[in-house]
């Protein structure tokens, strides 16, 4: 007899499980199951199922093992309420939600990208059409997927630093830093993972630098390392750690310098524009006419100036004068740059 | 971690399990509708349909023991398979996907619904999993209630009026669109659209719009458009135009640039400075992108964006009152 493939095995274990209303002991599936009823020694067998049911678990399938009797037999049972999904009422509106979400999962989204389409996928069931999801965005979906491997070792990373998150494991890597230029070797406790502005990065309390730090994927050098590869969770995160003080943040926040109130008055060409990306400890008083003046905590000086600037001339600092003073000498240089000699 | 091999295997598995209850209750669908629903590929899914579920069955192995596939023409349709009509509830990972997902539009009043709805499908071990690494993986910009209006737009195919601001012009401008689809491109979001006003086909950032209505008029979208055309890795969106731009950045700042930009772009200095060359469809980007490097980059040609960014920083320098 052929070996049969490990998905028809696993498929025939779970159809087993999922018709049998009580729990079923290994010799039940023992030379029952097919699958199960080949040659093949008991250690092997074991270890076949051992194997299977890890399968069962990826899969999120709700496997017991039930004491049967007082000799202490145990059979395995699937509770079938928790099997299957509940059936989901899909209003109209959750559709484009569902769409914006799918969208978005053919974007750059990292380890959250194929549990996100999966979960789609399920969900599938209870669309009110066939075609929930338009056909050409599922079109467009296959023929990117051989696009997204682009950084196969970043993605890699990706993936071990959302196991380390979740299951709270000490990380080991080298990391280059862009404004020393340099690159060195950190161990980190990870806390959480955060895209912003199209990259993902890392926050978590860095045990070289004893401090919180935030740290791009994309600079992180060579591979990703479990500290203790086996460990359980090997750390606990401060309960007043919130990930979006670190990742984010508005570039006016992004060191952790002393605070200096700036004002910055925008015309009503971009007011409304820049209005809707300041953080919770700034504020906006806005004029009828569509201007309006930003009051700033700011904490990074030169990722403020490259903020204000990439708005030109329609945002002004009103004070602190210094900060004036630093503009005006920044922008002088580039025209003076572009002043033809004569 | 697991091998590759068990993670593909899992991936099957999880693709068959989906898609049986699914075929169950859609039967007759054609099997390349049924590859668009379920994410693969059509031959894919009669490998999985003909080598794998067919064989399924159960203890005594008696024909109605065995899943019934049955394939007519190109029509599929699934029997004895009651023990799997429903898919597997959300793994931990997926419910924390679609989470993250959905809750990070959070002006948006649809995606609010469904994430309400959310608890309720999730195992109570899972549940609990979820909660408690909430608010530690998320996306991190807030995508605008403007984007959902405008994928309902794109769904029911009706144009929209926007109020867009036009850097070009420095102005604001309205104008009807026809949505042909949306991009999320290096952290923001874009409609590509037909502009009735330019009467053309163009990218639109979805943050530059500051009011948007959905029209009556409705329309189509043709038949050869393709948005992956807009899927690039390249920094900036706007089509590929003629353009022909030259920036020298010092060597302060090179290897900030080095990052962002594609390798084959850069010619490298002997001070350690680069000259970065790309070709744009119009300059207004790399106005308010280029100012702020202050004296660290300098275009070297066309004359044409020297002269705009000596009248951008005049501009500004006029808003502090230096002559």
């Amino acid at each position: 007899m052929a070996r049969i493939s490990k998905t028809e095995r696993t498929l025939n274990l779970i159809s087993f499980l999922l018709k049998s209303p009580v729990p079923v002991p290994w010799s039940e599936i023992k030379g029952k199951v097919v699958g199960y009823d080949d040659k093949a020694d008991t250690a092997t067998m074991e270890r076949r199922f051992e194997r299977d049911k890890e399968f069962l678990r990826a899969l999120g399938i709700p496997l017991e093992y039930i004491p049967l009797d007082k000799f202490g037999n145990t059979g395995y049972f699937i509770e079938k309420a928790d099997y299957y999904l509940p059936k989901v009422r899909i209003a109209p509106e959750d559709v484009a939600a569902i769409d914006l979400v799918s969208r978005m999962s053919l974007g750059n989204v990292g380890p959250l990208r194929e549990a996100l389409q999966s979960a789609l996928q399920k969900l599938q069931i209870d669309f009110p059409a066939p075609f929930g999801i338009d056909a050409e965005a599922e079109e467009r979906k296959i023929k990117n997927q051989s696009v997204q491997t682009s950084d196969p070792e970043g993605s890699e990373n990706l993936d071990l630093l959302f196991d380390a998150v979740l299951n709270a494991k000490r990380v080991r890597f080298r990391y280059y830093t862009m404004g020393r230029d340099a690159t060195s070797e950190r161990e980190v406790e990870p806390y959480g993972l955060g895209f912003t502005r199209g990259a993902w990065y890392l926050a978590g309390r860095c045990l070289t630098r004893k401090d919180i730090r935030v740290f791009r994927i994309a600079r992180i050098r060579g591979p990703v390392h479990f500290v203790h590869p086996d460990g359980e969770q090997e750390f606990q995160i401060p309960a007043d750690f919130r990930l979006s003080n670190h990742i984010g943040k508005p570039a006016w926040q992004l060191d952790s310098g002393e605070a200096v109130e700036v004002q910055v008055r925008l015309d009503s060409h971009i007011a409304w524009m820049a209005a809707r990306s300041i953080g919770t400890a700034d504020s906006f008083e806005g004029a009828h006419d569509g201007s309006g003046v930003l009051t700033l905590r700011v904490t990074a000086v030169e990722p403020f100036i490259r903020w204000v600037l990439s708005f030109a001339h329609h945002a002004t600092v009103l004070s602190p004068p210094w900060l004036r003073k630093r503009l005006c000498e920044t922008v002088g240089g580039v025209a003076e740059m572009y002043t033809p000699s004569s | 971690m697991k091998p590759p091999a068990s993670e593909k295997t899992v991936r099957r598995l999880n693709r068959i399990l989906t898609m049986i209850p699914y075929i169950r209750q859609h039967p007759n669908m054609t099997v390349a509708d049924l590859a668009r629903v379920i994410g693969c590929t059509p031959a894919e899914l009669l490998d999985d349909l003909s080598r794998r579920v067919l064989l399924c069955g159960v203890p005594p192995y008696l024909p109605n023991d065995y899943i019934d596939v049955h394939i007519e023409g190109d029509r599929v349709s699934i029997r004895f398979a009651e023990h799997f009509k429903r898919p597997v509830r959300f793994t931990m990972p997926e419910a924390l996907a679609l989470r993250t997902a959905l809750s990070s539009f959070t002006d948006a009043p649809g995606p609010k619904h469904l994430l309400a709805k959310l608890d309720h499908l999730l195992s109570a071990e899972t549940k609990k999993k979820v909660a408690s690494v909430r608010g530690r993986i998320g996306f991190m910009d807030h995508p605008l209630s403007v984007l959902q209006q405008v994928e309902e737009a794109l769904r029911s195919k009706r144009e929209i009026e926007v109020e867009y601001y036009t850097a070009s012009r420095d102005a604001m401008t309205t104008r009807a669109l026809r949505p042909y689809g949306t991009v999320f491109h290096q952290g923001h979001w874009y409609v590509v659209a037909y502009c009735l006003r330019r009467r053309k086909e163009l990218p639109f950032r979805v943050d530059r719009i500051k009011a948007i209505r959905i029209l009556e008029r409705t329309y189509e979208v043709p038949k050869g458009f393709d948005i992956s055309r807009y899927e690039r890795e390249e920094m900036y969106l706007p089509v590929r135009g003629d353009k022909e731009v030259r920036i020298r950045f010092d060597a302060h700042l090179a290897r900030w640039i080095r990052e962002e930009v594609p390798p084959g772009s850069i010619r490298e200095l002997d001070d350690g400075g680069i000259v970065l060359h790309l070709s744009t469809a119009h300059f207004d980007w790399l106005i308010g992108w280029i100012l702020p490097f202050g004296r660290h980059a300098e275009v070297l040609s066309p004359p044409s964006l020297r002269q705009r960014l000596l009248e951008a920083s005049r501009k500004t320098l006029d808003s502090y009152g230096v002559p």
